[in-house]
């Protein structure tokens, strides 16, 4: 009988035993999560690269200037005074090897210049006095918008004249010789309103920084039919702010203009995206003209100049066959 | 196993072998290697409490430990980053069919996920200016793993592992989307994996008993299904190749030490501690690990617990690594060190883990056996107490194991016991054969054994408190009466009926104390002797023994209630009554070559020598003995068949002796024994 009640014993304490685990199952069972991911920071010595669509509304902007693919000459530059001196240096592309451009544009943005459909695409630029860079005089141009118009299913090719602007730029013929552009130095930007008609006498007077020199460079490794193409970008790179890299293609005038646009730390080098190259080879594309700019911002805080950007670059444009 | 689930009787006699018992035992398991081999249940598999598999496919392939039957194990674990945690981490089902053991697992929880920058923003304009960071992300898993380990024998055991790990690298991707009027980049998600099978072999070897040697590859065999583009070849698993060796050893009792070594330079120490409890054991242990991809030196420490019954195991545990597991850490890292074990590694955090084990096993594992069983002698019930220091059989007992075994014989004859009489424990080396004694007592009064009969008497051995093995063996119980014919076991004749032949001393003598107290001091003892012949064994008669087949004794009890005996029931009656009273008595055991025997009584007077001449004058009627200080002291022999009267009884025992034991030189050619009680 003793045995008997042993086992009895045993049986409930292992049924209790049981019980108890089971429990203990459910609560760790019902308490099931998926443990978060472990988030990695960036190395220090590692950089972005930011990507961005210039050319976002081929329907409506003509994105060429007519010269690279920079696209400074923005179609809407909602500034009401836009000065930029440009050095400009040529690699298998244009007919000289460097080049210099110096523009200046007044906006007046109480007269903006809308769309069909009421969105701003240009203002009205003015004459505001004599502008000088370093000295020579720049002459007054036409400001032309260019801008496609869609009507009754047609798309029309708008060209007008929107007001002035002021350029200057020194053609070189040799292109052995180094160009005029004084790299990282500076150039005097002067207005003079004496001679102007009217209350304006003042002359504004002040220096443009410019930046070192960009040189670029392009190399390829692998090859677009084994899927496998890497385009790396290498400059001289001066560890100090940011370089922007425009990728253009040339459109069926064999005008470039400028589709992406790739920002990244001035360290020298710089991989498109893989997609990027890889669209680019599917679609078709045979030339791309690689435009290195490194820019340099004054910062100008007189009244007269207020919401201005003024702007100096180093622009070097590589016209490259993709493999 | 549908009739096992449904059977709920648990029979702990290991004889019957039922299967009935369902019980569900999720192991814990894993010997704790470092690195590549690192578990998470702890140092709490021992020697000592090794009821379940402890062993996992981290440590060694050849996990041939303590696996049983069918066995389903589980372990929980929870994480501390981002808040507790808490998933199922692995599941597994193992078993074990003579000397083969597979085991297969599904590990939901071994899986570590990294998320970081990919180094491209996407500047998005519409419908505002917003700028987009693009990620990638990578998956580790461990899915599922397979072993199988065969153990050549006790000591030596080989096998293999396979383990299936999956990788999983993304990214967000931009992808422009250029047409004539709007030109956009979308972003879409690109995924890649690299899955690979890894293979290992290894060994474990029992140096002694309480030291095991296992040695294991690492990586031995890597299977890729696709290979890492070379975009994410730096962040793959590593599977660089070694070998990791461990060896673990119960130098003090309850406790086991450990050390593992990695070809890389990794280790791991550790120890634990064993104490039972009831029918459980709880074990203690803890353990520290370096590993050169981790600073400190020790990265961290393992204390656990473990309850573990027969019928289930619980372990509590956690890691604690002493460097702060919560600072960020980079890209970099992960590719400059990569990661070599899904469980512990530099990214890894401070956890907890809760195991909880049950059996499910439709058999139980012998350990130990019981070859043969040799019955050493017949019973004799009135020798109970030599029984106790003599076994009444041996066995052959083989530990079939591969462990240190304890075993407690029991043995039980019906009729005689009135439950199992246990022997002293016996430990048995594994793949050992050991002679194991069964001892007994004859439980009375209870007992009335009045024939001579066969019994079944059954043997067993017990470890841990259940039966490994039994074994039923005819043993011969002679009755009450019975005697061996061996005059040194009449002692227990004499001793068994003490009290009553004290009483009966005491009223002859309290009747007759006059006479005591008139006799000379030194022949007090003598007068005595006289004085219960006469009163005694004057009116007895001879008898003799039945016709048996083995001689019977009369107890003392016996042979004065009858009032008669043969040499021996007198001899044995007369002793008890004057050792009853503290006079000593010594048997003369005469033999011829007939074998056909006599006994009679040898007195101690307790005179010397020169007080010969107080009792009688002729020194041939005595035997000079020296007693236990060397001195010399007077015994006078008596024949217990010659009744007529004491001095007749003297003399015919005198003259016997006289002739015999020292004329005929019996003495000195064993014809003629003394044979003292004690």
């Amino acid at each position: 009988m003793k045995r008997n009640l042993l086992m009895a014993l045993s049986l409930s304490l292992a049924f209790l035993q049981l019980v108890l685990v089971s429990i203990m199952l459910v609560v760790l069972l019902s308490s099931c999560s998926e443990p978060a991911p472990t988030q990695l920071v960036d190395d220090p010595t590692s950089s972005n690269v930011k990507v961005e669509i210039i050319a976002d509304r081929p329907g409506v902007f003509v994105y060429t200037n007519g010269y690279d693919s920079t696209g400074i000459l923005q179609p809407v530059l909602d500034r009401s005074t836009f000065i930029s001196v440009c050095g400009i240096k040529n690699t298998n592309y244009g007919k000289r090897a460097t080049d210099d451009f110096y523009f200046t544009q007044f906006s007046d943005k109480n007269n903006p210049i809308l769309s069909r459909d009421k969105k701003i695409i240009g203002f009205t630029g003015v004459n505001m006095g004599e502008v000088r860079f370093n000295n020579q005089s720049a002459q007054l141009g036409v400001n032309k918008l260019k801008f496609h118009d869609n009507r009754n299913g047609n798309r029309w090719d708008i060209d007008t004249v929107v007001g002035l602007n002021y350029y200057f730029c020194s053609k070189q013929i040799n292109p052995s010789q180094p160009g005029k552009f004084p790299y990282n130095a500076s150039i005097n930007f002067k207005l003079d309103q004496t001679k102007m008609m009217g209350p304006m006498k003042e002359i504004f007077q002040f220096e443009i920084p410019t930046p070192v020199e960009v040189i670029g460079k392009v190399k390829f490794h692998g090859s677009a039919s084994q899927r496998n193409l890497k385009v790396d970008l290498e400059w001289n790179g001066i560890n100090i702010g940011d370089i922007e890299v425009v990728l253009g293609l040339f459109n069926s005038k064999a005008l470039p203009y400028p589709l992406i646009r790739l920002i990244g730390s001035d360290n020298g080098k710089i991989t498109i995206p893989k997609p990027i190259v890889e669209k680019l080879v599917a679609d078709g594309t045979k030339e791309l003209l690689v435009t290195f700019i490194r820019k340099k911002v004054k910062e100008e805080s007189r009244e007269f100049f207020k919401d201005n950007y003024i702007v100096a670059q180093s622009i070097h444009n590589i016209k490259i066959q993709l493999p | 196993m549908l009739r096992a689930f449904t059977t709920l009787k648990y029979n702990y006699r290991r004889a019957t072998r039922k299967a009935g018992i369902i019980c569900f035992v999720f192991l814990v398991q894993g010997i704790l290697y470092p690195q590549q081999s690192f578990d998470f249940w702890g140092r709490v598999q021992s020697v000592h409490n090794s009821n379940f598999r402890l062993n996992g496919l981290e440590s060694n392939a050849s996990n041939f430990y303590a696996g049983k039957d069918w066995e389903i194990s589980s372990l929980f674990s929870s994480a501390g980053k981002n808040g507790i945690k808490t998933n199922l981490y692995s599941i597994s089902l193992s078993k074990r069919l003579g000397d083969h053991y597979f085991y297969t697992r599904f590990t939901p929880g071994y899986a570590e996920e990294f998320v970081f920058n990919s180094g491209i923003q996407v500047i998005l304009k519409e419908p505002v200016r917003v700028e987009t960071q693009l990620q990638k992300k990578i998956q580790y898993s461990e899915e599922l793993g397979f072993g199988y380990s065969y153990r050549i024998n006790p000591s030596f055991s080989v096998g293999f592992s396979m383990r299936y790990f999956k990788q999983n690298f993304s990214e967000d991707i931009p992808s422009p989307v250029l047409t004539d009027t709007l030109n956009f980049i979308s972003i879409s998600n690109q995924s890649t994996n690299s899955n690979f099978w890894r293979g290992d072999l290894g060994f474990t070897y029992n140096i002694t008993p309480s030291i095991s040697l296992a040695v294991t590859s690492l990586n031995l065999i890597i299977a890729e299904e696709n290979p890492a583009s070379s975009d994410w070849e730096n962040y793959s698993l590593k599977k660089r190749k070694g070998v990791t060796a461990g060896i673990s050893g119960s130098f003090l009792k309850n406790s086991e030490s450990f050390l593992g070594v990695e070809s890389n330079g990794n280790f791991i120490v550790g120890l634990n501690y064993t104490f039972q409890l009831a029918n459980s054991n709880i074990t203690f242990g803890f353990q520290s690990f370096h590993d050169i991809n981790q600073t400190p030196f020790f990265a961290g420490i393992m204390p656990s617990i473990n309850y573990s019954t027969r019928l289930f195991s619980i372990t509590f545990g956690g890691v604690k690594y002493f460097e702060d597991r919560n600072k960020e850490r980079l890209v970099s890292e992960l590719t400059a060190s990569g990661i070599d074990n899904l469980l512990n590694s530099k990214f890894s955090t401070d956890r907890i883990f809760a195991s909880v084990n049950l059996a499910l096993s439709l058999t139980q594992e012998q350990l130990v056996k019981i070859d043969d069983v040799t019955i050493n002698t017949e019973i004799y019930p009135a020798l109970s107490e030599k029984y106790i220091l003599e076994p009444i059989a041996t066995a052959k007992v083989t530990n079939i194991s591969d462990k240190l075994i304890t075993i407690r014989p029991a043995c039980l004859i019906p009729g005689l016991n009135r439950e199992k009489f246990f022997s002293p424990y016996v430990v048995i080396e594994p793949g050992k054969v050991s002679t194991i004694p069964f001892y007994t007592i004859v439980d009375e009064p209870k007992f009335d054994i009045k024939k001579r009969e066969i019994k079944q008497a059954v043997f067993s051995i017990e470890v841990d408190n259940e039966i490994e093995d039994e074994i039923k063996k005819p043993i011969l119980v002679n009755d009450w009466n019975a005697w061996d014919g061996n005059v040194a076991n009449l002692k227990f004749f004499v001793k068994r009926d003490l009290d009553y032949s004290a009483n009966y001393a005491k009223d002859i003598l309290t009747r007759n104390n006059t006479k005591i107290k008139n006799a000379m001091s030194e022949l007090v003892i003598f007068e005595k002797v006289k004085l219960l012949f006469e009163n005694i064994f004057t009116k007895m008669l001879y008898v003799a023994d039945r016709r048996a087949s083995v001689d019977v004794v009369q107890f003392p009890s016996e042979t004065l209630n009858l009032k008669g005996g043969d040499c021996d029931d007198l001899s044995v009656c007369f002793s008890s009554i004057l050792e009853s009273i503290g006079i000593e008595t010594a048997f003369v055991d005469y033999r011829n070559d007939e074998a056909i025997y006599h006994v009679n009584l040898l007195v101690n007077t307790s005179l010397s020598t020169d007080q010969l001449s107080l009792m009688t004058k002729n020194d041939k009627k005595v035997v000079i003995r020296k007693n236990e200080v060397g001195k010399d002291e007077i015994w006078i022999p008596l024949e217990m068949t010659s009744l007529k009267d004491f001095s007749t009884s003297w003399s015919v025992a005198s003259q016997k002796f006289q002739t015999e034991a020292i004329e005929q030189l019996g003495l000195a050619n064993g014809k003629v024994h003394i044979v003292d009680l004690k």
